[in-house]
Formats: C-alpha cells, structure tokens, sequence
C-alpha cells in the first residue's frame, strides 16, 4: 500500500516537531526515517499510524484520506521502541491479541487463531517460546514478539519506531539483516525509524534524512550518502572532519594550503567549509598536491582500519582511516611528520549547526 | 529492561556499601529498642487492653454487647455504608486515575491536587460540608425538605459523608503506579484494533489489579472506621443512624465501658483483617514482580 504525506505540521503546545512534512512511498517499500533525537522522526511515524493527530496536513493511504480515521481503523503494524509487550500475556496471548478483539463476525476460531499464531512463531523463529512471558524473553525475542504480534493483525503498513533501539549491537546487526530478508519475502510497505545511519543505509531501500522537524534529504542509501545535499546530511551520515577555508581564484585554501575542489564551488573570497570522510584522506611521507603537513598524534590499528589522529600545521586534530595495509607500509610513529592529502573533499557554504 | 537493570544495579550499590553504612552495635541496639518500645506502649498496649476490658465480665457478656440489637443495627449500617461507598469510590478512583494518566485535558493539575482535600481537611469539616448543604437550614435545605427527602440525620448523609472521606484512597494508590506503567500498552492495544473498553479490560485493569485491590482495602478500613464526618451527619440516632465507631462512643459516655469494648473489638479485629489483606497483596505484588525479574535475570 502506498502512502502519501502532505504537508503535515505537528505542534506539541509552542514546540513545532514537524514544519510540513511531505513525502511519498512506493507500495512495498522500506523506508528509513533518520535524524539526530528531536529531529521529529518518531512523531512522523506516529501521525502516520494514527497515535498522534496532525495539527495541519494530510496522510493518504492508497490515495484515500486517513487523517481522521482513528488508529484502529488504519490497519497498520507498530512495533513500539520498548516493545510495549502486554507483561501480563504469555507471548501466545500477545501474538493473538489483535485477532482476538476483532468484532466476533470478523473474529476467527480459536483453532484458526492458533494455527496462526504458530505459524507468526516460526516466522520469527520463535517456536516453542509460546507458553513464556515477555519478562523471560531476551531483548532481541521481545522485539520479535512484538514484531509478530503486529504482523498477526495483517497490517498494510508496517511501522517500527527504533526497532533495534534497545539491543545490543551484535543482535542488532543479525536482527537488521533478518528483518531485511523478512521484508523482500512479505513485501509490505515498511517504514522505519533509526537514529543509527548505518542501519539506515544497509537496510532501507530509500533513506529520509530529518533535521528540526524537516526533511533534508530523501534519496537511496547511495544518493544519500554520495550526493549529501547538505553539510547536515554529510555530517550526520558518517564520521566527517571539517576544515574552514576561504575561496579565492577558483581555489581553496585552507590556512595557506591551497586544495582543488570538485564539487560544489562558491563565491569568491569567501569563507566556507570544507567537509571530508577520515577514509577520503590519504597519509604520505612525501609533499604532494592539495597535501598539507601534520604530526601524528594517535594510532589506533584495532578494526577494520587503522585509525590515526594527525594534528594539522594550523593546530586542529584531523582523524584520518587509513587500510591495514597502507598502515603497515607506511609504519608510523607517534610523533611522525607525515603530509595529508585530501582526496575527495565536499565544500558547503551554509551554516549548519550539528 | 531498564528498571531491571536499574534495580540490579542498585543492589550490586547496596551490598558494597553495607559494610560501611552498619552502625556500631549499641546504636542498631538502641534505635530497635526505641522503636519496638514505641510500638508496645502505643500500639500493643492499647489492642490488649481493649480486649482485657471487652472481655472483662465473662465470654458470655461480650457475645450479649455484640448481639444487642442497636449494636446488631450499627453493625449492618456500617456493612451497608461500605457496600455502598466502597464500590462507587473504587468507579470514581479509576476513573480519576485513567483520565489523570492517559489523557490531557484542562484543569488535570487542578484536579490531582483536589483529589487529596480529604486528606487534608478535617473530618469534622468535611461533615460539616453536608450539613452546610443538605441541612434544614442549608442551602438545599428547603428544597429537599419539600420534597420530603431526608438526608442530614439519615442513611445517605452517612453515605455522602464518608464517600467524601474516603474517595482518594483509589485514586492515590492508582495514579503512580499507572503513571509508572505509561501508556505503551495501551497504545500497542489499540493499534492492533482494540476499543477502549477492550483495551481497559484486556490490558490496564490486569496490569493495575494488585495496586486496586490495595487501593479498595484501605478504603473499606476507612470507610468503616470513620468517626469524625459520620458522626456530625448522622445524628446519633440509637437502631437507626449509628455506625459502629458512633455507637463505641454513644456505649463509653453512659459508662458501659465493658459494652463499648467489646463491640470496640470489633474495629479492631477489622483492622487485623485489612493488615493482614493489606500484607497479603503487597506480598502477592512483589512475588510476581520479582520472579519476573527472576526469570528475566535467568533467560
């Protein structure tokens, strides 16, 4: 099912949480709101579901105006933050609560209710924990249970509001896989809501990136990432360092080193900024072009990269990834002069506070 | 999950401090004997003596005091003054506490700070309230004099008045603890297509249960108890408008202290009853709440 959003506002008293929303999504599509807490991704969310009422615009699903339908009748799967598990249910009763206060001419049998609420257990693989109660289940089978039960009402939509919120970052990355391959098998509308850009970028087929109750961003996970409109999306979408630079005859220079610039050229002579991704920098013993001179302040050879923190001839730290085996050719040593070379840096000239 | 974590965390804190926080022998032995003896002469000492009088001239004397017939009628009034008030405290409690806890609506401070004026007024006062009202010479007065209703000196003032003493009860009991649960729940339920009475019925009742139970026994005791409204309303009338604690008072000020002991006793072995209620539901909270967190630690 698809859905539409038209310039919804939400106030909670003098706050303004969302200033005109607008966005579309395809029928069986996963979208990911993200932003930074307060951003207004979860309020979205909930005025799309029908737990919190728009103070002004429109939520179409199928082309069909469902601003003032209430909750119940908007047929959508939430899966809350903490779950919201009925504590006093048995995971059985959870899953089958939604089925079961349906009016009776809608009601299944019980036999049938049973029936399906097995079959959402092996969905979720979670057969055999039926009989259990949500305070014996782990953070990660809660999660699933509420996942279940929200599946058991057959929603069109299905919302999750920090589905992975609460889990620790091992289950988190199998449970965000699991619920991308749940999602190419059911292909149901999903939408949902992370502050996390690397759950975002792997899972959702297209990201939403929010700031302060706007949209800054719509696009795919490449888009977004390689295309940032924006310093705020730049910024928000990975690790960035940032250099002030003033623009003069078609150049950059930071401090006194002049780098070329690709993409996103501003005025002349004036001051802007210039945004770059620690693995876009590159460390050399030797001068280069758009190079500049720094001094190794901090290793760090555990993970995938070596990270190394290298503090700038004009005195700023600059945390540069370089690959493990770039790292061991380069053998650096605390206190090292080594040059820096900018590889692909992005210039933007507004102002944005992170 | 993080109240469990946070209480878990909060015993690891208290049993590295214990050793710490223990206060030297004479002090633990000196603050126990202050408080027991506090206890004994306040507490044990009066329960033995209402008893030693109760039953002072013979078994067979307490069970004539308590089958005397006025004694008989002020027992039943008490019986109906609680059936009455109890159940229509334990609706406007719920309702007090549903609408404070899932709703925004004007005035909502205004009324939890209202809720607790019985707490803070005296019982005399709150009787004179009515009275004020409904009395010959009150503002309703005429009107229901009219109409023939009687409510000062009659069954529905008493009614009216310990209504009015014991309504917080409830309320007070049930708003922090819905307050702790939040709405999540309720939110969840009518997302997957419940109605409000469902979603009362299926998820907050069965969550708020224990807390209600709690809520509704201190209420009775009260409701049973009471002196101070019961007795400027009901006008003292022997057979007909005295509740158990008038009729005590009516017994002790014609000197039949023996008498008004023994149906004294009465009270007090309603007190025992709700204590050990009372016990018995804190008792059964906390089990469950701690083989939940039991069972959360273990899995």
């Amino acid at each position: 099912m698809s859905i539409e959003v038209h310039q919804v506002v939400k106030k909670f008293g003098n706050f303004t949480a969302l200033k005109g929303i607008s966005l579309k999504i395809e029928t069986g599509e996963l979208l990911a709101l993200l932003g930074p807490s307060g951003s207004g991704k979860t309020t979205l969310l909930r005025v799309i579901a029908g737990l919190e009422e728009a103070t002004g615009g429109q939520v179409f699903f199928l082309g069909d105006d469902v601003s003032s339908r209430k909750v119940q009748d908007r047929g959508v799967g939430f899966v809350f933050q903490h779950y919201a598990l009925f504590r006093h249910m048995t995971v059985f009763d959870n899953i089958a609560f939604g089925l079961r206060v349906r009016p009776r001419d809608l009601r299944p049998s019980e036999e049938e209710i049973a029936e399906k609420v097995h079959e959402l257990l092996r969905l979720v693989r979670l057969d055999g924990m039926a009989t259990r109660f949500p305070s014996q289940l782990s953070g990660g089978q809660r999660q699933r249970v509420a996942l279940a039960r929200a599946l058991a009402i057959e929603p069109k939509v299905l919302l999750l509001d920090e589905p992975f919120g609460s889990l620790d970052s091992k289950v988190r990355k199998e449970l965000r896989q699991w619920l991308r391959s749940l999602h190419d098998r059911l292909h149901m509308t999903t939408i949902f809501v992370t502050h996390d850009q690397e759950e975002a970028l792997e899972v959702a087929d297209r990201v939403v990136v929010m700031n302060e109750g706007r949209i800054e961003q719509m696009g795919t996970p490449d888009e977004v990432y390689h295309k940032p409109v924006n310093s705020f999306v730049y910024n928000f979408l990975g690790n960035v360092n940032l250099f002030h630079c003033r623009l003069e005859g078609g150049k950059a220079y930071i401090a006194n080193t002049p780098v070329s610039i690709k993409t996103g050229v501003g005025p002349e002579a004036q001051k802007a900024k210039i945004y770059i991704r620690p693995h876009l920098l590159e460390i050399s013993h030797e001068k280069k072009d758009d190079s500049f001179k720094g001094v190794v302040q901090f290793l760090n050879s555990a993970g995938a990269v070596a990270k190394v923190e290298v503090l700038s001839e004009w005195g700023e730290a600059i945390q540069v990834e370089v690959p493990q085996e770039r790292f061991r050719i380069l053998n650096l040593q605390k206190g090292e002069e080594i040059y820096v070379i900018l590889k692909d840096a992005k210039l933007f000239n507004e102002d944005y506070m992170i | 999950m993080a109240g469990i974590v946070g209480s878990k965390l909060g015993m690891a804190g208290k049993a590295a401090h214990r050793p710490i926080l223990s206060e030297p022998r004479w002090i633990r032995v000196l603050l126990t004997t202050i408080a027991l003896g506090f206890l004994a002469f306040f507490l044990v000492l009066p329960i033995a003596m209402v008893l030693a009088q109760a039953l002072k001239k013979g078994f067979a004397f307490y069970l004539h005091s308590l089958s005397d017939p006025d004694a008989l009628s002020a027992i039943r009034l008490t019986l109906i003054v609680a059936a009455v008030s109890v159940p229509l405290n334990l609706l406007f409690g719920l309702a007090a506490s549903w609408s404070i806890t899932k709703f925004d609506f004007w005035g909502k401070k205004f009324l939890i700070t209202l809720i607790d004026l019985p707490f803070s007024v005296s019982p005399v006062i709150s009787g004179l309230i009515f009275v004020l009202l409904f009395g010959a010479q009150g503002v309703l007065g005429q009107w229901l004099g009219e109409h023939n209703i009687k409510i000062i000196f009659s069954v529905p003032g008493i009614i009216l008045a310990t209504l009015f003493v014991t309504f917080p009860f409830v309320a007070r009991e049930l708003i922090p603890l819905m307050q702790s649960q939040g709405n999540e729940e309720e939110y969840a339920a009518v997302t997957l297509g419940a109605n409000g009475w469902q979603t009362f019925w299926r998820v907050t009742l069965p969550n708020i249960k224990w807390g209600l139970l709690y809520g509704v026994i201190l209420c009775n005791a009260r409701a049973m108890g009471e002196f101070g409204a019961v007795s400027v309303v009901s006008g003292h009338i022997r057979g007909l408008t005295n509740t158990i604690p008038l009729h005590v008072e009516i017994l002790y000020n014609e000197y039949n202290f023996t008498a008004a002991f023994a149906v004294a006793s009465i009270l007090m072995l309603l007190a025992f009853v709700t204590l050990i209620l009372k016990h018995w539901v804190e008792w059964r909270a906390e089990q469950e709440a701690t083989q939940a967190e039991r069972e959360a630690g273990v899995s």
